[in-house]
């Protein structure tokens, strides 16, 4: 009987190797990514890693040993994500098995091979293709399950003798493995589950094999039972092929600088229902419920806390731009009050249902066919950076090497 | 300060602005690239597109802008744009991107008795034999060079 395989590929230190692809002089050195409004650490090289740097580290904290140790700092640039991440997704749909993206930086894979070894082969070619077509480095775990893919690909990773590509079939290797892994760090096992788990005697995803079903089962529902069998060995979590539909649609961003300002707070509104309506379009979606947002800073000791939000139901599932900015816009009107400084803005768009064409009186009778031209105009016509105070921070990001005419990479022709 | 009234007012001209704006098509919008064509696709005229005329693996090709003292000989001039392909493999006489030193730039690749080197636009300047120790690496192979007559 064909043994079924999947494999998990995951990219190394995606952000930071993203930068790298670009800007050669961040290879070798320790580098990290911080997050929007340059807040916490969300991504570092390995040569930060020894650092002891840990993930989510504040920067502000950091900031005395980022500079003792040179370590350069780069504001997120998700524009050059996305880009770079959708070309590595092209590349593995090119490959002979079928593929589940799963995040920004990992895709499942369930192998047609006829041998474990033609499996091998097929990660190892891949991992080569994808270093030469994108210059993104890789890691392939391959595994009778999803759930032992993911363990393979921590060893494939962390394992230099292995070439990036680890495959975790023989018994004994899988036992190895798991007395070696923290329950905590099982996908599909949070911090709540370990700590529960780890109460109860159970260290190591070895130990959780050999717990009684009915208790797993009792304690960790059946979704921690799938995950208990997988480990096993056993197959029941398959690809998923469809693409999640969305519940629920929520956007909001900190501002740079407190701002007050009610046009300027209507424009990060508008940008944020803008953003949400094409996500709703892509899906062929609608919304019935709409929510608006702002808050002030909680931790400011000059402001007295002030958070507002207003919600409205909408007579039909609507995605239209400029009919959600208006209705937005009067839910503003009510949650908006005078002399606060304004942290955060953001929208939230429930009840989500397939559109319903609807005639808004609101709108010109030239249709909906320039929503999205809508949108890309809405975005040029923003006024200059510099008159948006509420742009998150980026003082440190890349250029849009990948998405912008002005902002290619250069190269000399000395 | 914006009042609601005037944010429809321009919202209403924006639509009338799109509505005769010529439509564009993105390049590079989809990195997958098409299908098999089908006999049946031979019977059906469509409209010369640039993206698979000029780029044959869309998830390896990128845009680089070429800066500095002209590379003519090889008909590459300061701020044309350079399409780059890394999954084409480089070979003697290839105009490649290469990283040296750190920083991109543009090369002729040859093959001299089994050596290869990086030749440089400037005649004067000296070839760099890529060896074990040379900081230098191949970036891409350029395929096309736009360049433009109006700015």
């Amino acid at each position: 009987m064909k043994k079924r395989l999947f494999g998990l590929v995951d990219c190394n230190n995606f952000f930071v190797s993203c930068e790298r692809v670009f800007n050669h002089q961040l290879v070798g050195k320790p580098v990290v990514v911080l997050s929007s409004n340059d807040g916490c650490v969300i991504a570092r090289s390995a040569e930060a890693k020894l650092l002891g740097i840990p993930m989510g580290a504040p920067a502000f904290k950091y900031r005395d040993l980022f500079r003792s140790n040179e370590v350069l700092v780069l504001s997120s640039n998700f524009g050059l994500y996305a880009d770079l991440s959708q070309r590595v997704m092209a590349i593995l749909e090119t490959a002979p098995c079928d593929v589940e993206q799963y995040s920004i930086d990992e895709a499942f894979l369930r192998f047609n091979a006829e041998s474990e070894a033609t499996a091998v082969e097929t990660a190892r070619t891949l991992s080569k293709q994808i270093w030469q077509w994108t210059g993104i480095p890789v890691s392939i775990g391959i595994a009778p399950t999803k759930t032992l893919a993911k363990v393979a690909t921590e060893y494939a990773k962390k394992d230099l003798t292995l070439n990036g590509v680890c495959m975790l079939t023989e018994q004994s290797a899988i036992t190895t493995a798991l007395e070696n892994l923290p329950v905590g760090d099982v996908w599909g096992i949070g911090w709540r589950t370990a700590k529960l788990l780890t109460q109860k005697g159970i260290f190591t995803a070895l130990q959780l094999t050999h717990t009684d079903d009915r208790w797993i089962q009792r304690k960790l529902k059946i979704t921690g039972l799938k995950t208990v069998w997988e480990l096993r060995g056993i197959s029941c979590i398959d690809l998923v092929m469809e693409e999640r539909v969305p519940q629920s649609i929520i956007r909001s961003r900190s501002f740079g600088m407190p701002i007050s300002d009610v046009g300027h707070l209507k424009e990060a509104i508008a940008s944020h229902i803008a953003h949400a309506c094409t996500k709703l379009r892509a899906h062929n979606l609608g919304a019935t419920t709409l929510s608006v947002f702002i808050k002030t800073n909680r931790h400011s000791s000059s402001e007295t806390y002030y958070s507002g939000i207003g919600t409205i139901h909408l007579p039909v599932a609507a995605h239209e731009t400029d009919y959600l900015v208006s209705k937005a816009f009067d839910v503003f009107a009510t949650i908006y009050k005078y002399g606060h400084w304004y942290k955060r803005a953001g929208v939230m768009m429930h009840g989500l249902r397939s559109y319903e064409h609807f005639q808004h009186s609101f709108l010109s009778d030239k249709g909906f066919t320039t929503a999205p031209l809508m949108d890309a105009q809405v975005g040029t016509v923003a006024l200059n950076p510099l008159e948006q105070p509420w742009k998150t921070k980026q003082e440190k990001r890349s250029p849009n090497f990948t998405t912008s005419w002005d902002e290619l990479p250069i190269a000399s022709l000395k | 300060m914006s009042t609601h009234k005037e944010n429809a007012v321009i919202i209403a001209d924006l639509a009338q602005i799109a509505a005769t704006a010529p439509l564009l098509i993105p390049l590079l919008h989809n990195y997958v690239s098409a299908g098999f064509p089908t006999p049946a696709d031979d019977t059906v005229e469509r409209s010369l597109d640039l993206n698979t005329h000029l780029i044959q693996h869309p998830a390896a090709t990128f845009f680089v802008r070429a800066f500095g003292d002209s590379m003519t000989h090889a008909g590459i001039q300061s701020g044309d744009i350079l399409i780059v392909d890394r999954a084409i493999e480089a070979r003697h006489g290839s105009i490649v991107i290469a990283v040296v030193n750190g920083d991109f730039t543009v090369k002729r690749l040859e093959q001299l008795n089994g050596n290869w080197y990086l030749i440089p636009a400037n005649p004067v300047a000296e070839p760099i034999a890529l060896s074990e120790e040379v900081t230098a690496s191949l970036w891409g192979v350029v395929i096309h060079v736009i360049h433009s007559f109006v700015p």
